[in-house]
């Protein structure tokens, strides 16, 4: 159960006091459907006199704050955050259908992810951080569903994709949460196990070890069988163990 | 006695065996990026009891100092390497939500390249093996630092917290048994 929250003290006629810049949208986002369980629905009918006979439905106000705070963090708002996650957070509370371009839409798009994979070459990935890459990636596969995971796929296995890069992506449509391209993302993730690139290979695992599909294992023990790297071949049949896959 | 920890990629120290390219006495230079990426000529690593016995705390704190929950790679290795190699710690506190691991960080200071080289050749040819802690059990470490109290988990950032409260509510259902 959410723990009490103290309501903003608000001055009549001006609305609540200036928020400070969110620390995260996230939270912001959170806070205010806390705050709308805990009782903001009073104060907001105390402060605003807002209740008819009936009175405004929680989830009138609830939605009303969302998008308020949407609007303040999409790319052209206030606050404006990256891309990526904007979308990311999006989704989640309202998730996409995907968009199924044309033909001159998807040369384009193929040449935007070419262009951003390219670039990611340079970039400097972390483990437990966002990149540029997977946020944009998340970004344009949401959007473009799996017409964008299709076109990463070709990318990745034309061998137009440094290994790292590869591996960054893969690990990204694994993490993703979004049912819509969950069978497309899968099919990648299981591609890459046969990549000439151990590094690729790696991020493929950790792909699957995040989406934790039981559909992969014929494709995970096919790899086991194959796999000369000793680190990453014990990572495979962890992760079999865990999606109760056969030992080998 | 302690054990020296340092987080790395572990791809970086994976190999099909022996490389028939290398000449006698060297390694392959992938490794290197981990012990090389300095900072004003220092290096960040952990110190863990040598029963290992706080690893589990230490993992929990490094992953609880993340954006996400994700995979953790990890070195470990005796000091004796940076005695070895003439290398300098000094105790500088870590920058995680656990203030009693935060104490065991150290900074490796006053690193040459000649240094940082002998380090990861030492490491590579003797170490208590390069580790990798999956993302699922990532979350249940830090989950058991917020039950423990040693972690609190508003420090958290949002999105890893979000996945720890999921995994502490799970915990919280899981005795219950059906009426």
């Amino acid at each position: 159960m959410a723990t009490k929250k103290k309501l903003p003290k608000g001055d009549p006629g001006k609305g609540p006091p200036a928020a400070s810049v969110p620390v995260d949208v996230e939270d912001a986002i959170v806070d205010a459907r806390v705050a709308l369980d805990d009782g903001l629905l009073e104060y907001l009918s105390s402060r605003l006199q807002l209740l008819g006979d009936k009175g405004p439905l929680p989830a009138d106000f609830s939605d009303g704050l969302l998008i308020s705070v949407l609007k303040l963090i999409a790319p052209d708002g206030k606050y404006a955050m990256e891309k990526g996650r904007f979308w990311q957070i999006l989704d989640r509370y309202d998730p996409f259908s995907p968009w199924k371009p044309g033909d001159a839409i998807r040369a384009r798009l193929a040449s935007g992810i070419a262009g951003l994979l390219a670039a990611a070459e340079n970039e400097s990935f972390e483990d437990g951080f966002d990149s540029a890459l997977s946020l944009e990636l998340q970004r344009l596969v949401l959007r473009y569903g799996d017409t964008a995971v299709e076109i990463v796929s070709d990318l990745i296995f034309g061998n137009r994709v440094a290994p790292q890069v590869a591996a960054e992506a893969l690990r990204c449509a694994g993490e993703m949460k979004n049912e819509g391209t969950q069978e497309a993302r899968r099919r990648l993730l299981e591609r890459a196990l046969a990549s000439p690139s151990h590094v690729t290979r790696d991020g493929a695992v950790i792909g699957l070890s995040h989406l934790r599909d039981p559909r992969t294992i014929p494709a995970l023990e096919a790899a086991v069988a194959r796999e000369d790297y000793r680190l990453l071949r014990a990572n495979m049949l962890d992760l079999l163990e865990q999606l109760g896959g056969r030992q080998q | 006695m302690t054990l020296v920890l340092r987080l790395i990629r572990q791809s970086r120290w994976d190999s099909p065996g022996e490389y028939d390219w290398l000449a006698e006495g060297e390694i392959p230079a992938d490794a290197l990026a981990d012990f090389a990426n300095t900072t004003q000529n220092c290096l960040s690593v952990w110190f863990v009891d040598d029963d290992q016995g706080n690893l589990d705390d230490v993992v929990a704190a490094l992953a609880a100092a993340r954006e996400k929950a994700d995979k953790l790679d990890y070195m470990l290795f005796t000091p004796d390497h940076l005695k070895a190699a003439g290398i300098e710690t000094r105790e500088t506190d870590g920058r995680t939500p656990d203030e009693q691991i935060n104490g065991r960080h150290r900074g490796l200071i006053h690193l040459s390249a000649a240094k940082v080289l002998e380090l990861t050749t030492a490491v590579w040819r003797q170490n208590l093996g390069p580790r990798r802690v999956e993302e699922r059990m990532v979350v249940q470490l830090v989950a058991g630092a917020v039950r423990n109290g040693r972690i609190l988990l508003e420090k958290l950032r949002p999105k890893l917290r979000d996945d720890v409260r999921s995994c502490l509510d799970a915990n919280r259902d899981e005795p219950r048994k059906p009426k």
